[in-house]
């Protein structure tokens, strides 16, 4: 902000204020529409997004990238593009695949809004975090669910016989003795495991490891441990299923849909984070040291 | 100092978005029903060997995650003076998908609307449902059991009493996408035209529990399945 500050003056100091109210209530705008009209998922992705595009664009203002001037080509563009979302965002009022390229067009509006042609290019990182949106609901449309459900039975099988439980697998279902349950759609874990990813992807970009083969682990790292959080969730519904539990109906449905089925993929999320951080952290040390000696 | 001028537009510009979008989202946070569903339901329901009557009409109804259009109920008397069975056809439009293996056509509609019941006049505290899923839902007492589908706009995804209704609604889906013109998928993806994916047509046929009530509603479900939409519509 204070490198903004001696960038612009005046009057331009009162546009730039403004640029940053706009981008506020674009992102305000787009978070409210995703949970008003799109699912619980779809909200988080977009909330992902937003949070990677303004991570990155701090660092941008940090190394002093930012400077508020947009063109009159971008000006108009920007202001027709933002329009546009706004008005998508109005009468869109079902699920949509559609929805999740709001955020990125909102993005492409702002920095059109914001700055001129040229220098735009100098922020594809936010515009890159914003497009992981689209990408993640593309991914989830195109993947093959039936190979996930396979696993994520296979793993959870696993999971319920080390723990002593009776079970046995057919393909994505799962018979213990107290009833069955399918893994399908998003219990196979891939929306979580998509979110992870995209975590690391914005991490990668904002603070990278040192080593090009510790960002490429870490990438991976990402889904096995959406994956393996999202098989104690599959283990817990189906455990509840079988059960003799008098409100096991109300319990299953917790988990299984809904706001608080979000807490294993949020469980996930601190445990990749948790990784992330003391890895790097690590290597900070390890540099520190390396100094000092 | 040329290039000044029309930067002087900029906050103007920014100001006008910033109030649009305030107004936009409060207006769409306070008021969003869903749109109606375009299914219809039968306004007569003639089955071969029952006699049937109207026994009530509701209004539409929209609300935020739901819209429940026309709903129409019917009384079928069977021939031989046994338990008499009410039907109810509600063409229902969700705000994303419903139809949930494990969850019933009245219990996802009680996630997203808990008015629901009072709408549809049901009875759930009392009931039997035999799920579209397949498998029979009890609850305690079960005086009332109740068949429970949800006709798709294409009409083949619907309750089976042999199986379940998930493969035939994914491959309907399936369909419907691989199907459908490249200006179709691009309009519906970016929400200008309504997806008929989140819209279908809940079949309620329920009776007093007796020994074989499930078969009778089966038994009325196969005579009214073809029946049940408008087919002027």
């Amino acid at each position: 902000v204070r490198s903004l500050s001696t960038q612009v003056t005046g009057r331009s100091l009162h546009a730039s204020q403004l640029w940053w109210g706009l981008a506020i209530v674009m992102l305000c705008q787009n978070l409210l529409f995703n949970a008003l009209t799109q699912s619980v998922e779809d909200l988080l992705t977009s909330l992902l997004a937003w949070w990677g595009a303004g991570i990155l664009l701090q660092s941008d203002i940090e190394d002093g990238r930012f400077i508020l001037h947009p063109s009159r080509v971008g000006m108009c563009l920007g202001w027709m593009l933002l329009a546009w979302v706004l008005s998508r965002s109005y009468l869109i009022s079902t699920r949509a695949p559609g929805a999740s390229l709001l955020p990125l067009m909102a993005g492409i509006g702002l920095a059109f809004m914001g700055f001129p042609l040229r220098q735009i290019r100098t922020h594809w990182r936010s515009l890159a975090a914003l497009a992981l949106a689209p990408l993640t609901r593309l991914l989830i449309a195109i993947l093959p669910v039936p190979v996930f459900a396979h696993w994520t039975a296979g793993f959870t099988q696993v999971l319920l016989l080390l723990f002593d439980t009776s079970v046995e697998r057919q393909n994505a279902i799962l018979h213990l003795p107290g009833g069955s349950v399918m893994v399908d759609g998003g219990c196979t874990g891939i929306p979580a495991m998509l979110q992870l990813v995209s975590v690391a992807l914005i991490l990668f970009m904002a603070f990278p490891m040192r080593h090009r083969w510790q960002n490429a682990l870490m990438l991976l790292v990402a889904p096995l441990v959406g994956f393996a959080i999202n098989g104690i969730r599959i283990a817990i519904l189906a455990s509840i299923n079988a059960s003799q539990l008098a409100n096991k109906d109300s319990w299953f449905q917790l988990i299984h849909v809904g706001w608080f089925s979000q807490l294993f993929p949020a469980i996930a999320m601190l445990i990749f984070l948790k990784l992330y951080y003391d890895w790097m952290e690590s290597q900070v040390r390890h540099l520190h040291s390396g100094y000092e000696d | 100092m040329r290039t000044d001028n029309w930067l002087k537009a900029w906050p103007v510009l920014m100001a006008i978005l910033i109030v649009g979008a305030i107004a936009l989202s409060t207006y769409k946070a306070l008021r969003r029903p869903l749109p109606k569903p375009q299914m219809v339901a039968a306004s007569q329901l003639h089955l071969p060997g029952y006699k049937t009557e109207v026994s009530g009409i509701n209004p539409p109804k929209g609300h935020a995650d739901v819209s429940i259009g026309l709903t129409r109920r019917f009384k079928i008397y069977p021939p031989d003076g046994g338990a008499i069975s009410r039907v109810i056809l509600a063409p229902m439009r969700m705000r994303e998908k419903f139809l949930l293996p494990g969850l019933r056509i009245t219990e996802a509609l009680h996630e997203q609307y808990p008015h629901a019941h009072q709408v549809l006049q049901l009875d759930a505290r009392n009931e039997i449902a035999i799920s579209h899923y397949g498998g029979t839902h009890s609850r305690k007492g079960g005086g009332i059991t109740r068949l429970e589908s949800c006709l798709t706009p294409s009409g083949s995804a619907r309750f089976a009493p042999s199986g379940s209704l998930a493969p035939s609604l994914q491959k309907e889906r399936n369909e419907e996408w691989s199907k459908a013109p490249l200006q179709t998928l691009l309009s519906r993806s970016l929400g200008s035209e309504i997806n008929s994916r989140w819209e279908c047509l809940a079949v309620l046929i329920e009776q007093p529990t007796h020994r074989d009530s499930q078969d009778e509603l089966i038994k009325i479900w196969t005579l009214a399945r073809d029946r049940i939409t408008d087919s002027a519509h």
